[in-house]
């Protein structure tokens, strides 16, 4: 379903937020990340935080990383943040 | 609206123990409950902070995922608010307690009554409850001087009372009045006679005539020193006769009792019975009901909830203490026996010679049947002259 409605959106160049689903990033310089539309958190360490986002896993590298908030939509993380990766 | 507020701000901390720590945060998240924070404390660990409203999901939530979660604080309104309640709770409890202690100093709860012997303590207390000196009364609405004369007026047996307040417990001293000597009526005229059989030791005249001398025996009734004053040459005069007449004195005295005796025997059952006393209420803690043929020694205890000297409430508590006994008639200890029939009759000679002085005296013992006797001879020295009004 989420690939299905990513290639819609992207065969009628529409912009990523319309894309129901997705998993949309937020970085804020080197101390927080939001990740919104995920689905569940898979692995919390001070150093590794990663979720699964549906199609994507999204992993955030860093040091003494944070959970600030977490809800069924977004996750809020702080922390030294090095990268983050999707697969 | 404080409800809402309050469950917003208020949020609990706890320590999530497990293999997969995570799969808490996602479950949490899945029944719609947001984390605040949440940080990973190390190996299988995990602190999440979690609104207040929401602990007890996370506690139920967390076993569900193989997980264990327990409290480790409370913060936010409500959490303060709680602890502020709970601490104005023991203030407003500790100060109503000290106003009680405070409060309770201003009343009477204990009234002791010292300095009597011929007017009975319950006599007394009786008129200063008149008085208005009773177990509950106001004391600083006391004044000694309207209480004496209050209590003077009521018993004219007493000269003098004062009450002084420790704490809660009044004293109450007394000083009986002393009864004015008898004064003698010298224009009554009156004889000394002998109150008792003896032979006349000393004889003493101090106003009168003697008609005795010494080392004569007179008999119970005879004229000792008379008030009639003889003259050869005018008329006889009368008068109030006056003296001492001293003389011996021999007594008999028999006392007997029975050789059996009962003597009580202790069964080993004990029971005991509480009561608690308020003020002028008495709640016991046991039936009514009470078996009278049984025979027991009954102690009470009471403890009364005050320190000396500094508060007394009108709390206490009494226990009523029952030793169960069985009655035995038992041979009386001969040595016991005449011990007791001695001491009796020492005493009982000491009484009918009244101050006077015992020269000798022997006892003698016999058994008769299931009967003891002890016989006192003794010789005594004493005052026997008697004032007789003509």
């Amino acid at each position: 379903m989420g690939k299905w409605i990513d290639s819609i959106s992207e065969r009628f160049d529409l912009p990523a937020s319309v894309a129901a689903g997705s998993p949309k990033i937020t970085i804020h310089g080197r101390t927080s990340v939001l990740i919104e539309n995920h689905r569940s958190l898979l692995v919390y360490t001070q150093e590794i935080v990663s979720l699964d986002c549906g199609s994507v896993t999204v992993t955030v590298r860093g040091d003494e990383l944070q959970l600030r908030a977490m809800d069924k939509r977004a996750f809020y993380v702080t922390g030294t943040i090095f990268g983050v990766d999707t697969e | 609206m404080y409800e809402k507020l309050n469950s917003i701000k208020s949020r609990a901390v706890y320590r999530v123990q497990g293999a997969k720590t995570e799969a808490v945060l996602n479950a949490l998240v899945r029944e719609g409950i947001d984390v605040i924070c949440a940080e990973p404390g190390g190996d299988f660990e995990m602190e999440v902070t979690v609104p207040l409203r929401s602990g007890k999901s996370l506690e139920a939530i967390a076993p569900r995922v193989g997980c264990e979660a327990e409290l480790i604080s409370v913060s936010g309104t409500k959490a303060v608010g709680k602890k502020l309640v709970s601490r104005l709770f023991a203030l407003v409890l500790g100060t109503f307690v000290l106003l009680v202690v405070l409060g309770s100093r201003f009343f009477v709860w204990e009234i002791t009554v010292s300095g009597n012997e011929a007017v009975e303590t319950g006599e007394i207390l009786a008129a200063l409850r008149e008085c208005g000196v009773e177990t509950g009364a106001f004391w600083p609405n006391f004044t000694s001087d309207r209480i004496r004369s209050e209590l003077i007026t009521r018993i004219p047996e007493l000269s003098w009372a004062t009450v002084n307040m420790y704490g809660s417990r009044a004293e109450v001293l007394v000083r009986e009045r002393v009864s004015p000597p008898e004064m003698v009526d010298e224009s009554v005229f009156a004889d000394i006679v002998a109150e008792k059989d003896g032979v006349i030791s000393e004889i003493h005249t101090l106003i009168g005539m003697a008609e005795v001398q010494n080392g004569k025996a007179v008999s119970k009734g005879d004229v000792l020193i008379s008030g009639t004053l003889l003259s050869t040459y005018a008329e006889p005069k009368f008068t109030h006769a006056f003296g001492t007449v001293k003389a011996f004195t021999w007594y008999e005295i028999t006392a007997r009792m029975p050789l059996m005796a009962n003597e009580k025997t202790y069964t080993g059952e004990r029971d005991s019975r509480f009561s608690l006393k308020i003020g002028g209420w008495r709640f016991n803690f046991y039936g009514n009901s009470s078996i009278y043929d049984v025979q027991c020694d009954k102690i009470i205890d009471k403890w009364t909830l005050s320190i000396d000297g500094l508060f007394t409430l009108p709390v206490s508590i009494e226990r009523e203490k029952s030793v169960y006994y069985e009655t035995s008639e038992t041979e009386n200890i001969s040595g016991e026996a005449e011990k007791l029939l001695c001491d009796y009759l020492a005493q009982r000679l000491r009484d009918e010679i009244s101050g006077g002085e015992i020269l000798t005296e022997n006892y003698s013992l016999s058994v008769s049947g299931d009967t003891i006797s002890v016989c006192l001879r003794a010789a005594c020295l004493e005052e026997i002259g008697r004032v007789v009004l003509r």
